[in-house]
C-alpha cells in the first residue's frame, strides 16, 4: 500500500524530498519555496504564500539570523536564532500546510524532522477607521476592520482584564476562517460561550466569507425574519456588550462583530446614548421606536384608511388627498406598492452605483420619477410623501432595516387585503411570535416580556450611570454588580 | 417543548388587562340597556365575586404549590380530575364564543365604513390557532406586552372622553330596580371568569408570601377599569347609551381633539384591539392547557385547531344571530360560569383538606409502623 504524502514527508528528513512532498499537496503556483544555506553550509527551505506573508520580516527575522548557523549545529541552535516572536514547532506536515495557507511561513531545516511555523502573515487590509453605519458625534470613532488580529487588539485595548477569554476557532471546511469567541469569565452566564462554540463547530460549511454566515449558523431558527445575534462595528459597543455578560464573536474578514444573547431592544440603543445625558438618550430612543413604528405602519394605515375607513383621516386632509388621488389609474394599494417599489429600486441602485453616478441618480429619481410621475397623474403626492417618510423612518434603526422593510411590505399586503383589522391581527401575531422566541436562553422581547423592571433602566428609557449599577438581569450574569459607588 | 410556567406578575397582568379588555366591547351597551345609569355596578359586583374566587384558588396554590389538576388527581383520583378538566376545557371554548362574536361585530362596525365580507374575520382564526398552541408562558408574556398598549390606549381614550362627560347623568345612584341590576350581574357572569382562569394558572408559578393578595388586587383593578369605562360611557350618552355599540369606539367621539385632527381615537381603539384579541385567545390557551392536562400529551397545535374549528363553525352558523348567542350565553353560560366560579375553589379546598387528611393518616401510619 502506498504511504500518504504527509506521512512520507514526516519521516523524511531530506530537504529536497520534503519540499517535493509539500509541493505535491500545495500545487498552487502562488505557494513559493525558497531554499538557502548558511555560509557554514547548513541548508534551509522556506515555504510561504505569496501576497500574504510579510517577506521583509521573513528576511529580517528569519533568513538573516540563520546565516550564523553552523553546519553541525544542533536543532536547538536554529530555534534560538529565529527572531520571529511567533514560532511553533511541529512534525505534522498537515500543520505546515494549514499554516502556509493561513499566511504563515514554514521553515524546514536539513537533517531535522521538526519544522518551524513562523507567524509572519501580513494580509492586505485597511486601517482602523470610523465605521460608515455607526457614525458617532460623541464618543470613540474607531471601528472594526476585516483583520481579526487588529479587531482583537482593539478589544484588548479596551478590556485589560485577565478574565477576558479569547477562544480561537475555525469555521468553514475550505475557508478555515478564524473565529474569535470573546467573553469575560465570571461575567458571562455559564454555558453560553460553550453553546455558541458548539454551534459554530458543529456546522460544516465550506466557506465563511462574513460574520453574517456565523450569525445564521448559530441561530436556532435561521429562516426567521428576526435575527438572534446582535451586531456592531465599533469596539466600544462590543466591549460594553461583553462586559454586560454577552459573548462576542469576531470573524476574520468581517468588520462586523456579533454578540449573543440578543434582545430586540438592543437595536434601539446606540453607542452615543451612553455618552450623552440620559434625558436626551431617552428622548432619542423613544423617537427611534416611534419612527420605526411609523415607518412600518404608516403606508399600511394610509391604504387601510383610504380603502376601508375614511373616517380615520381628518376632514381637511381628506379633501387634499381626494384632490391628489382623483384621476390616479391605480387602486391605493397598487399605487403604494408601485411607489415603494420605486423607492426600493432607487435605494438599491444608489447604494451599488459609484458615488458620483449615485448622486446623479438621486436627482433623477427624486425629480424625474417623483415629480414627473405625480405631474403625469400616475402616482399621487401623498403616496410619494408617505413612502419617502417611511423609508427615512426605517433608517433611524439601521440594524433592523432588513426586518422592518420586510414587515412594511407584509403590513401593506395585509392592509390592502383586509384593512385595519388585518394590521391589528398581524401585530398581535408578531407579538405572540416574538414573545416565545429566545436567543441563548434570553427572550427576544426582554426586558419587556417577560418584564424585568430593573432592566427597564436601559430599555427604551435610559437612566443615568448611577442608576445602572447592576448588569442586566435578563442576561443572567453571575457577577451582578458592575458599578460600585458611594454616590447616590 | 411548550412551557406553562408563569410569574406572579404575569398572572396579575392577565387578571387585570386581559380580564378587562374583552369586557369593553359590547358589555357597557348591554349594561346600559339592562340597568340604566347603574351600569357601572354589575362589573363591580361580578369582579368582587371573581376576586374572592381568585383569592381562594390562589391561596390553595400557595399552600400546596401544585396545579389544581395535580391536587384533584391526588385527592379525587385521576379520572375525576380528567373529567373536571374536560368540562373546564369545554367551558373555556364556549366562553370564547361571546367575545369572539362581539369582536366580529366590532370589526364590522369599527374597522370598516362598508359592510365587509365575513371572511375579513378569517385572520382571527389563523392568529387564534397559532397563539392557542403556544402555552401559558406565552400567554403571560403577551399579556405583559399588552400592558403598555392597554394603559396608553385607555389613558388616551379616557382623557379624551372625560372632558365631554356629564356625571349628573349617573345620579341618582342606584336608581334602577334591584332586580334589573341583579339580573345584569348574573348575565355578566360568563364574561367575568377570572376565578376560573386562576384555576388554570394555580400551581404554574412560584408563590411568595402575599402573591394571592396581589393577584386578587390586580383582578379587582381590572374590574374597576371596566366599571369606570361604563360610568364614563353613560356620563357621555345618558339614555342614548343603549343605542351606542362598542363603547370604546364611541367614548372620545365628541372630544374637540377628534374634531380637530380626525378620528385619532380609533388608532387607540385599534391598539386596544390587540389586547382584546389576546384576551379572547386566552380562553383557547386555557382550553388547550386543560386538554393537555387531560390527555397528558403535548399536542397543542391539534388541540388549538380543534377549539378554533369549533369557534369557526359557530361563526359560520350564527353569523347573523348575534342576539341569539348573547341570550344563550346570558341564560346558560352564566350558570356554568357561576358554577365553575364557586365550585372550583370549593373543590380545590376540599381536595386540599382530603390531601392533608391523607398525609396526616400516612404520617400516623408511618409513625405506628416505626413504633412497631
Amino acid at each position: 500500500m502506498e504511504q500518504p504524502a504527509s506521512e512520507r514527508a514526516l519521516c523524511d528528513a531530506d530537504l529536497k524530498t520534503r519540499l517535493k512532498h509539500i509541493k505535491e499537496i500545495l500545487t498552487s503556483p502562488d505557494i513559493l519555496t525558497f531554499e538557502f544555506s548558511s555560509p557554514h553550509g547548513k541548508k534551509f527551505a522556506l515555504v510561504y504564500l505569496d501576497g500574504i506573508t510579510d517577506k521583509q520580516l521573513l528576511g529580517e527575522l528569519v533568513i538573516k539570523p540563520l546565516g550564523r548557523v553552523k553546519g553541525d549545529a544542533p536543532p536547538g541552535a536554529v530555534r534560538s536564532l529565529l527572531a520571529s516572536p511567533e514560532v511553533k514547532e511541529s512534525k505534522d506536515i498537515s500543520v505546515a500546510v494549514e499554516s502556509v495557507l493561513a499566511g504563515d511561513a514554514a521553515l524546514f531545516v536539513e537533517g531535522q524532522q521538526t519544522f518551524y511555523v513562523l507567524g509572519l502573515k501580513l494580509p492586505p487590509g485597511r486601517a482602523v477607521a470610523e465605521p460608515p453605519t455607526q457614525v458617532a458625534i460623541k464618543g470613540p470613532r474607531e471601528g472594526f476592520t476585516e483583520d481579526i488580529k487588529v479587531n482583537l487588539g482593539l478589544v484588548r485595548k479596551r478590556i485589560k482584564s485577565p478574565a477576558l477569554q479569547v477562544k480561537m476557532l475555525s469555521s468553514g471546511t475550505r475557508s478555515h476562517t478564524a473565529v474569535a469567541l470573546c467573553y469575560i469569565r465570571g461575567v458571562c452566564r455559564q454555558g453560553v460561550a460553550e453553546r455558541v462554540e458548539e454551534e459554530i463547530l458543529s456546522q460544516k460549511i465550506d466557506l465563511v466569507p462574513d460574520s453574517s454566515y456565523i450569525s445564521s449558523l448559530i441561530s436556532k431558527r435561521p429562516r426567521s425574519l428576526f435575527k438572534r445575534c446582535g451586531s456592531c462595528e465599533k469596539p466600544d459597543i462590543f466591549c460594553a456588550k461583553i462586559c454586560e455578560g454577552r459573548v462576542g464573536i469576531i470573524v476574520d474578514g468581517s468588520p462586523i462583530a456579533l454578540t449573543a444573547p440578543y434582545m430586540i431592544a438592543e437595536d434601539f440603543q446606540s453607542a452615543e446614548d451612553y455618552y450623552i445625558t440620559s434625558y436626551r438618550a431617552t428622548v432619542i430612543r423613544t423617537l427611534r421606536l416611534l419612527a420605526v413604528l411609523v415607518g412600518v405602519l404608516l403606508p399600511a394605515l394610509y391604504i387601510s384608511a383610504q380603502l376601508y375607513k375614511i373616517e380615520l383621516i381628518p376632514l381637511k386632509l381628506l379633501f387634499k388627498i381626494a384632490g391628489s388621488v382623483s384621476g390616479i389609474p391605480f387602486s391605493p394599494s397598487v399605487e403604494m406598492f408601485f411607489t415603494l417599489f420605486i423607492v426600493e429600486v432607487l435605494n438599491e441602485a444608489s447604494v451599488r452605483m459609484p458615488k458620483y453616478v449615485g448622486m446623479a441618480l438621486s436627482v433623477v429619481g427624486a425629480l424625474v420619477l417623483g415629480d414627473t410621475a405625480v405631474k403625469a397623474g400616475i402616482i399621487s403626492t401623498p403616496a410619494v410623501i408617505i413612502t419617502a417618510f417611511s423609508a427615512i423612518c426605517l433608517y433611524t434603526v439601521p440594524d433592523l432595516v432588513e426586518t422592518t422593510a420586510t414587515l412594511r411590505l407584509l403590513y401593506l399586503l395585509v392592509a390592502g387585503a383586509v384593512g385595519m383589522y388585518g394590521v391589528a391581527v398581524l401585530s398581535a401575531f408578531l407579538l405572540c411570535y416574538l414573545s416565545g422566541e429566545q436567543s441563548y436562553g434570553v427572550p427576544l422581547l426582554a426586558p419587556f416580556a417577560p418584564l424585568v423592571v430593573s432592566d427597564l433602566k436601559d430599555g427604551i428609557s435610559k437612566s443615568n450611570l448611577y442608576s445602572m449599577r447592576r448588569r442586566p438581569r435578563s442576561l443572567g450574569s453571575p457577577d451582578k454588580v458592575r458599578f460600585k459607588s458611594d454616590k447616590k | 417543548m411548550i412551557k406553562n410556567e408563569l410569574s406572579m406578575r404575569q398572572t396579575a397582568v392577565i387578571m387585570c388587562v386581559l380580564g378587562a379588555a374583552s369586557k369593553l366591547m359590547l358589555w357597557p351597551t348591554s349594561l346600559a340597556s339592562a340597568c340604566g345609569n347603574a351600569l357601572w355596578l354589575p362589573p363591580l359586583v361580578d369582579t368582587a365575586v371573581q376576586t374572592a374566587a381568585v383569592w381562594a384558588v390562589a391561596l390553595i396554590g400557595s399552600k400546596t404549590g401544585k396545579t389544581l389538576f395535580e391536587l384533584f388527581s391526588q385527592s379525587f383520583t385521576k379520572p375525576v380530575a380528567c373529567a373536571i378538566y374536560a368540562l373546564l376545557s369545554l367551558f373555556f371554548v364556549l366562553s370564547a364564543v361571546v367575545p369572539m362574536s362581539e369582536q366580529q361585530l366590532m370589526v364590522h362596525e369599527v374597522f370598516y365604513d362598508t359592510i365587509p365580507s365575513i371572511w375579513v374575520f378569517l385572520p382571527f382564526f389563523f392568529f387564534s390557532v397559532y397563539a392557542g398552541s403556544k402555552g401559558l408562558t406565552n400567554a403571560g408574556r403577551t399579556a405583559e406586552c399588552c400592558l403598555p398598549l392597554f394603559i396608553v390606549s385607555m389613558l388616551f381614550l379616557l382623557s379624551l372622553a372625560v372632558t365631554e362627560c356629564d356625571f349628573n347623568l349617573l345620579l341618582p345612584v342606584l336608581d334602577s330596580p334591584a332586580g334589573d341590576i341583579a339580573k345584569a350581574c348574573f348575565g355578566g357572569m360568563h364574561r367575568s371568569i377570572n376565578g376560573v382562569y386562576m384555576a388554570v394558572f394555580a400551581g404554574n408559578f412560584r408563590y411568595k408570601r402575599g402573591d394571592a393578595a396581589k393577584i386578587s388586587a390586580a383582578c379587582a383593578t381590572g374590574g374597576i377599569i371596566v366599571s369606570a369605562v361604563c360610568a364614563l360611557f353613560y356620563a357621555q350618552y345618558g339614555e342614548l347609551a343603549l343605542t351606542q355599540y362598542f363603547a370604546v369606539a364611541k367614548l372620545a367621539v365628541f372630544s374637540p381633539v377628534v374634531a380637530l385632527v380626525g378620528r385619532l381615537d380609533l388608532i387607540a381603539v385599534y391598539v386596544l384591539d390587540a389586547a382584546i384579541l389576546f384576551s379572547i385567545v386566552l380562553n383557547i390557551q386555557a382550553a388547550v392547557y386543560c386538554m393537555y392536562c387531560v390527555t397528558g400529551r403535548e399536542w397543542h397545535p391539534l388541540y388549538s385547531l380543534l377549539c378554533n374549528g369549533a369557534l369557526f363553525a359557530v361563526t359560520l352558523l350564527f353569523n347573523n344571530s348575534f342576539a341569539l348567542v348573547q341570550r344563550a350565553a346570558e341564560s346558560y353560560l352564566s350558570v356554568a360560569a357561576a358554577a365553575f366560579t364557586f365550585a372550583l375553589p370549593a373543590l380545590a379546598w376540599t381536595a386540599y383538606a382530603v390531601a392533608k387528611a391523607g398525609n396526616g393518616r400516612g404520617r400516623t401510619a408511618a409513625a405506628e409502623r416505626g413504633g412497631k
